[in-house]
């Protein structure tokens, strides 16, 4: 870890810890952890069930602030749950009572939102189009299958334009045949409108795919084991890599890595 | 149940529900048939209809009106005053702990245990019956909304969190529309207890009102006009409640009941 930058665009982790419980009964969860996304990269965190990928993410989402450590986006410390953080979650949390237009512009009609009323009305119809969810647009959630509820989960997230996506395996809860469907469908949205992400997952090849770069993480309490770069760029990333023999190689040795009696680094 | 049932499947349930209640009406005409509580204390179903049918033309009709618009009445205020505080109790944690046990301890008592202190305060009129209908409504409702908002999803909390609502933005975009259903709830089972404590309301020298017919048939060993009375009361809270449960299922028309 280098020093600290005074002013990094993107998120910046420098070694926050986290742990539960009290006394005796202290578990440590995270253990003293660093690291940076850069604005416009995709980063995957991979890591064992239960290792603290998702505590991680809640830290940076600000819902459970970590025992010591410190969160930076774009150099503003993070103090509490906010739109500069948007959160897709692995439970279809789209709002059930809303239809599919109204949960989009759901954020955009917060104090916290500063645009005007035709920008709201733009940012709508383009992520109503960008999901293919246009025809859905007043639907209820309650009509719609759970691939579709999570594009209407992610186009609301894209909404309030954050400084970071923070992605907690969006895409676990779908069947293979969705998943597959829905990271295309990520990786073209992010080739057209380039953010920050940071993805959780506990699926190996589901991270190289989408990401730049995929940080794997030891079993609890959590290092950052290794940071495995990616080699394909934008328009690269088709359904073919994942056949590509670099594929399939980075994809054993991360799997080697989280399978390692040493996963805990020692 | 689903929401989502064919027309045969409803009607199917409709017949058997009436076959419930023809069950009931068979063996209780042959118990009073075989006067199995000794003579005359058992009228026979088809006498206590004549004596429903012909009641209604005379007078009965009347107090059947003034029941049903006292239970709306008391327990729409009941519900009105409690759905706040039940939001306020269950949103801060505080309040709840500091309540909680408060809001038990008066649930706990019945109505009718209420009616002397009633009178002694309230007089004999029309306002302290009403008290006694919205005490019951109350906590009948306090209780289901704020156990409803206590419990509520937090994943939608954090949802809207996430994209920018501050706490009030947060109580009345999610926790409020998330607690609609527990408040139809509410509705539904305050309408139930409104009906059960309307007898004990009308103790208090009630003139008119269903709970009244069947205190005076009582007094004068009626037995058949108690009995209309009783079934009248009954009859009454299960049109109610149908009719809110069709309200309740316009209302929450979104809640999916299939995943659960």
């Amino acid at each position: 870890m280098t020093s600290q930058q005074t002013e990094h665009r993107g998120l910046s982790v420098q070694s926050i810890s986290t742990s539960f419980g009290d006394g005796q009964a202290r578990v440590a969860v995270l253990d003293d952890i660093s690291m940076n996304v850069d604005e416009g990269e995709f980063v995957a965190v991979v890591g064992p069930s239960g290792s603290g990928k998702s505590t991680l993410l809640n830290a940076i989402a600000g819902f459970a602030p970590p025992d010591s450590g410190e969160l930076l986006v774009n150099g503003q410390p993070v103090r509490e749950p906010g739109p500069s953080r948007c959160v897709v979650f692995q439970e279809y949390a789209v709002f059930p009572w809303l239809t599919v237009r109204r949960n989009i512009d759901f954020g955009t009609r917060l104090r916290s939102w500063t645009g005007t009323r035709q920008q709201r009305a733009q940012i709508v119809d383009r992520y109503l189009d960008m999901m293919g969810l246009r025809e859905f647009a007043e639907a209820l959630p309650k009509t719609l299958s759970g691939g579709m509820r999570q594009r209407v989960a992610i186009a609301r997230a894209y909404a309030v334009d954050p400084q970071i996506l923070l992605m907690d395996e969006p895409f676990a809860a779908l069947d293979a045949q969705t998943r597959e469907y829905m990271q295309e469908s990520l990786i073209e949205i992010n080739q057209r409108e380039r953010r920050t992400v940071m993805f959780v997952t506990h699926q190996v090849e589901e991270a190289i795919f989408l990401a730049d770069r995929v940080i794997v993480m030891t079993a609890r309490p959590a290092t950052i084991q290794e940071v495995v770069p990616i080699p394909w760029k934008g328009p690269e990333r088709t359904h073919e890599i994942k056949t590509d023999p670099e594929f399939v190689r980075l994809r054993r040795h991360i799997e080697g890595l989280l399978r390692s009696p040493d996963g805990h680094g020692s | 149940m689903t929401t989502r049932v064919s027309a045969g499947t409803r009607l199917a349930r409709a017949a058997l529900g009436t076959a419930g209640f023809a069950v009931v009406v068979l063996l209780w005409h042959m118990f009073a048939i075989g006067q199995v509580f000794g003579q005359g204390l058992l009228p026979t179903p088809a006498e206590v209809g004549r004596v429903i049918v012909e009641g209604l033309g005379n007078g009965l009709f009347g107090d059947l009106l003034i029941s049903f618009r006292r239970v709306l009445v008391g327990v729409t205020i009941g519900i009105a005053i409690a759905t706040p505080i039940g939001f306020v109790l269950g949103w801060f944690a505080t309040a709840r702990a500091m309540f909680n046990p408060l809001v038990n301890f008066l649930r706990a008592l019945p109505p009718i245990a209420l009616v002397p202190l009633v009178v002694i305060y309230f007089g004999i009129g029309e306002l302290a019956r009403g008290i006694v209908l919205v005490y019951a409504a109350f906590f009948a409702t306090i209780v289901i909304v704020y156990e409803g908002v206590a419990s509520l999803d937090e994943k939608y909390v954090r949802a809207a969190q996430t994209l920018g609502a501050n706490r009030t933005e947060i109580l009345a975009k999610v926790v409020l529309p998330l607690s609609l259903p527990h408040v139809m709830t509410a509705a539904r089972v305050s309408l139930g207890i409104g009906w059960a404590s309307l007898v004990a309301a009308e103790l208090v020298a009630a003139q008119r009102g269903l709970g009244a017919v069947i205190q005076n048939a009582s007094n004068f060993l009626d037995i058949p006009r108690v009995y209309a009375g009783i079934i009248l009361i009954g009859v009454s809270a299960l049109v109610m409640d149908v009719a809110v449960r069709m309200l309740s299922a316009y209302v929450v028309r979104w809640q999916d009941r299939g995943t659960r």
